[in-house]
């Protein structure tokens, strides 16, 4: 009898079917070869098998993924029956943008940021390298489908980072001054972008800090311009990341001829230290950054020769908490402020401008089952601007006798807006998302309406179209919209973006992905120039082009090709009628190759190819009676500069000596000595024209080496 | 008769089975199917769930290392899970999740590397004596490409620092405790010296494992191999 029991004991397949919380799974069909039976109340099973030799058993459910394992008749068997993966469903999104994330269909990846030559391991100088940003100048501005620098939004840790740029300009800066070593994603977003964003007309830009694994690193960068510090701390519970840079960039200028002589060395510092701290439940992220740069030398602009002096400073800083409430909301609280001082002098010419923007948001995140999400939340800013000194009245003639506009005050404008984003999935392919914003403007007395949406769908599994449109508000700048020397009843500025996008992605074999777009927008109440009234509203235009982004890896191989076509129209600024501006470039190419040569090394070369940017001809001077030469100019931007074309390649080695990990590399800026013209300058009475080069105008070598322990 | 004689060792045995954490305490030695058989009866099991916790964790980063198919999944869920811990038998596990992931990126290793490395440092600077953080410190450090300071001749020291660490720790009286590392670092070392062509010392170092523990797989699956491919 008993042994009859253990025999049977021993033919016998038993086991236990759980859920992943532990629970037992009653009713799960277990089988093997002909042999099946259900869990009972307690997940538990019994099968009677035909002898004692292992076999392969499957456990399934409705829902759940189903499982094989082997099954040992006399050992208990335990699985655990997980849901099973939903069918391939399109991903939602709002827009149609590139992130840093590793993964995504098209993306810009850190390593990307870091290694590809010529982008000076900048973000925003990577970002040029994207379809839709054009090579309109050599800095790291964005200008994005036909858009001016100003029309696109960056936001860094979920703060509005007005001032990014070192060295700045009326457009930008060379570089920016966010330091790539504590960025940890980037989200780029050139059209149709979500309704979370206000006040921006082209594109955003948002940058995260957020550090997930707290580990501690250490990285020092030495090259010829640039040395910095960064670092990762835990302490306690928290992370303390911390970077600070220091770039001289007068070697280079002295031994390529960059700039004759400086009269102050061209310097600029930044310091970025962020705290992220687990927080009721949620992460408190703490964020400042510091910059600064001076230099001062002599400049040709116009006709005028002299010495160009600038002096500029950023602030900024954010607290941010991010966190679950009331079960399943999640919610998402930043306030930030950016100070900025930039002062300049050239000849008679000068300002001295302070600019404070204080921003502040408050969203809420609702899921609605799995397949349904809303977002809704506040925003809204103030700024103050003090600029104080004298530009010439008409920013093409910087004759020191020509009529001046004066600044001796200060003015506040002020914005608040909120919105809602509902993002849902219609079908297993289709996807949508809708967005709508309501902004108040205060300088402008203007309440502005906007709605957008994204409709997303899977072709098949690694294909996605998708079609977004939306309309998109911004207040006028500061300078125009100014109350005093500009026009304070400007109107805000208003585009509609529509755009059809393809992206295509295969992992197998030689990894390769897609992406095709075309794109249309229209402006109105863009700011033209006016004699009488300074500025005024009245403005249009429109950009409508092509993106094309390939990139592609097999073996030691990677590359990629971005090219961009467009064909943009403003009325705008000196432009009095809908025709070309500096924003029209209509062919930007760009291509990138690596190979690793071996283990630890690696040969990279990207290729640029830019048409010239449009600009305004000088057709004669007439003798200014106050002195000087004032220009005849031509057509508005009826001329180009020549085309733009730079090749940059870079040797990196990586190797480990004792603790600390090396990245070495040399890199030959602008490999072919193409003097590239970035504008013209004339002689004082406007008879002959000289090329001003752009700043990566001659053949560069920079070498430099980054430590990490 | 004689059949029933053949299956009462099979029967003892289920008898006798070891408790659920010591059999935890082998995963690295055991089967994808055992793991998986493990890992319902952990979740199973009505120990307090923060008990549980360490050798759920651990599990995750044992399949993910030996599952290729799930190991995506498996080291998404892991991480997440990790992320932000200050614990040192955490931040190890962390970084040798990291160190898996990045197989999946090789190019992540740019970035990943050093921030596993400077996990399993943090960690051994608040637990000099643990070997289950110098074991993954010296596996991390074996897969790491020898150019950027890694490879077998590299991760030697470490793992015979491991050995020696797990030779002198105590049972812990804790049986929910991280109780791993003993065998682990033994054959991880004879792998490392198996690659590193030092086929003599692999042997010495396999024999000193088997009598730990006679059934070890690893040795089996891995060090066996990689010994037979340094005879050649």
């Amino acid at each position: 009898m008993i042994a009859a029991a253990l025999v049977q004991a021993a033919l016998e397949l038993t086991g236990t079917i759980v859920t992943p919380q532990g629970k037992p799974f009653p009713g799960a069909l277990v089988e093997a070869g002909p042999a099946r039976t259900r869990t009972d109340a307690k997940g538990h099973f019994s099968l009677r098998l035909p002898g004692n030799e292992p076999v392969q058993v499957r456990i399934s459910a409705r829902n759940m993924e189903t499982v094989l394992r082997t099954g040992r008749p006399g050992t208990p068997l335990w699985a655990v029956l997980e849901p099973a993966p939903r069918e391939l469903t399109v991903v939602v999104e709002e827009g149609s943008g590139y992130s840093s994330e590793e993964g995504a269909t098209s993306t810009l990846s850190r390593i990307e940021v870091y290694t590809t030559p010529g982008a000076a391991a900048d973000v925003m100088q990577a970002a040029k390298s994207l379809p839709g940003v054009s090579n309109t100048t050599e800095g790291a501005e964005l200008y994005v489908r036909g858009g001016k620098p100003s029309e696109v939004g960056i936001w860094l840790d979920g703060g509005h980072l007005v001032h990014p740029f070192h060295h700045p300009t009326t457009q930008g800066g060379i570089f920016s001054a966010v330091d790539t070593a504590l960025v940890t994603k980037v989200d780029f977003i050139p059209g149709a972008f979500s309704a979370r964003y206000g006040d921006a007309l082209s594109a955003v830009m948002d940058i995260s800090t957020d550090q997930t694994t707290f580990a501690p690193t250490r990285t020092l960068l030495l090259t010829i311009p640039t040395q910095g510090l960064s670092l990762d701390q835990p302490l306690g519970p928290g992370l303390l990341r911390a970077s600070a840079r220091h770039s001289d960039t007068v070697l280079l200028d002295k031994w390529y001829g960059l700039a004759q002589n400086f009269d102050e060395e061209p310097i600029s510092d930044d310091g970025m230290l962020n705290w992220q701290q687990p927080l009721l439940g949620g992460k408190l992220t703490l964020l400042g950054l510091f910059s600064r740069d001076h230099l001062a030398t002599t400049i040709p602009i116009e006709n005028l020769t002299d010495v160009y002096s600038n002096h500029s400073e950023t602030r900024f800083g954010s607290v941010h908490w991010t966190g679950p409430v009331l079960e399943k909301a999640a919610l998402d609280v930043e306030l930030s402020a950016d100070d900025s001082h930039i002062a300049w002098t050239f000849n008679r010419w000068n300002l001295d401008q302070q600019e404070r923007t204080v921003y502040d948001r408050v969203e809420v995140s609702l899921p609605f089952g799995p397949d349904h999400s809303v977002t809704l939340g506040s925003d809204g800013d103030h700024s103050r601007m003090d600029p104080s000194g004298m530009v010439p009245l008409d920013l093409t003639n910087w004759n020191p006798a020509s009529p001046a506009r004066t600044f001796t005050y200060g003015f506040d404008a002020a914005r608040t807006g909120a919105y809602l984003v509902w993002k849902g999935l219609l079908s297993a392919r289709w996807g949508l998302s809708l967005g709508g914003r309501e902004d108040r403007y205060g300088l402008a007395g203007e309440t502005t309406h906007d709605a957008r949406g994204t409709l997303s769908y899977l072709v098949r599994e690694g294909i996605t179209l998708r079609l977004a449109g939306g309309s998109f508000h911004q207040a006028p700048p500061l300078s125009e919209a100014d109350p005093y020397a500009g026009n304070g009843a400007l109107r805000v500025m208003r585009a509609t973006h529509a755009l059809a996008a393809l992206d295509a992605a295969w992992t197998a074999g030689p990894a390769w992905n897609l992406r095709v777009e075309v794109y249309r927008k229209d402006y109105d109440r863009l700011v033209v120039q006016d004699v009488f009234q300074n500025y005024r509203s009245t403005g249009r235009g429109y950009a409508q082009g092509l993106d094309l982004l390939f990139k592609a890896a097999t073996g030691p191989w990677r590359g990629w090709i971005g090219y961009g076509y467009l064909d943009t129209r403003r009325k705008e600024d000196t432009q009095p009628v809908l025709g070309p501006v500096p924003e029209s470039v209509p062919h930007n190419f760009t291509a990138l190759s690596s190979w690793t040569l071996k283990p630890g090394w690696e040969w990279a070369a990207t290729l640029r190819y830019a048409s010239g940017a449009p600009y305004t001809p000088v057709a004669g001077a007439t003798p200014d009676p106050n002195g000087g030469w004032d220009p005849i100019e031509a057509i508005p931007f009826s001329a180009r500069l020549p085309l733009y074309l730079r090749v940059d390649s870079r040797l990196t080695h990586q190797f480990a000596w004792r603790a600390t990990r090396w990245v070495v590399f040399a890199e030959v800026m602008n490999l072919l000595d193409r003097h590239n013209v970035s504008s013209y300058a004339y002689t004082p009475d406007f008879t002959t024209r000289i090329p001003n080069e752009s700043y990566f105008s001659r053949r560069i070598l920079v070498a430099g080496a980054s430590l990490q322990w | 008769m004689r059949s029933l004689l053949l299956l009462i060792p099979a029967l003892v045995c289920q008898a006798q089975e070891p408790s659920l954490p010591a059999q935890l305490a082998k995963a690295q030695r055991l089967t994808v199917d055992d793991l998986q058989t493990l890992q319902a009866r952990l979740l199973a099991d009505p120990a307090p769930a923060a008990q549980k916790e360490y050798y759920g964790l651990y599990l995750g980063y044992v399949l993910a290392s030996r599952d290729p198919k799930a190991r995506e999944a498996l080291l998404e869920r892991t991480v997440k899970a990790l992320e932000g811990t200050r614990d040192p038998a955490r931040m190890a596990l962390l970084g040798g999740c990291l160190g898996l992931k990045i197989s999946l990126s090789p190019m992540s290793g740019i970035s990943l590397g050093p921030k596993a490395m400077g996990l399993f440092d943090e960690a051994l600077a608040k637990s000099p004596g643990d070997p289950r953080i110098q074991t993954l410190r010296g596996v991390h450090i074996l897969h790491t490409p020898a150019f950027v300071g890694g490879g077998a001749d590299a991760a030697i020291p470490v793992l015979q620092a491991a050995v020696a660490a797990a030779a002198k720790e105590a049972a812990p009286a804790d049986p929910w405790a991280p109780a791993w590392g003993r065998v682990e670092s033994l054959s991880w070392l004879a792998l490392a010296q198996a690659k590193a062509g030092k086929k003599a010392e692999a042997m010495a170092t396999v024999q000193q494992a088997r009598a730990l523990d006679p059934d070890n797989g690893f040795l089996d699956s891995m060090v066996l191999p990689a010994l037979a491919e340094t005879g050649k």
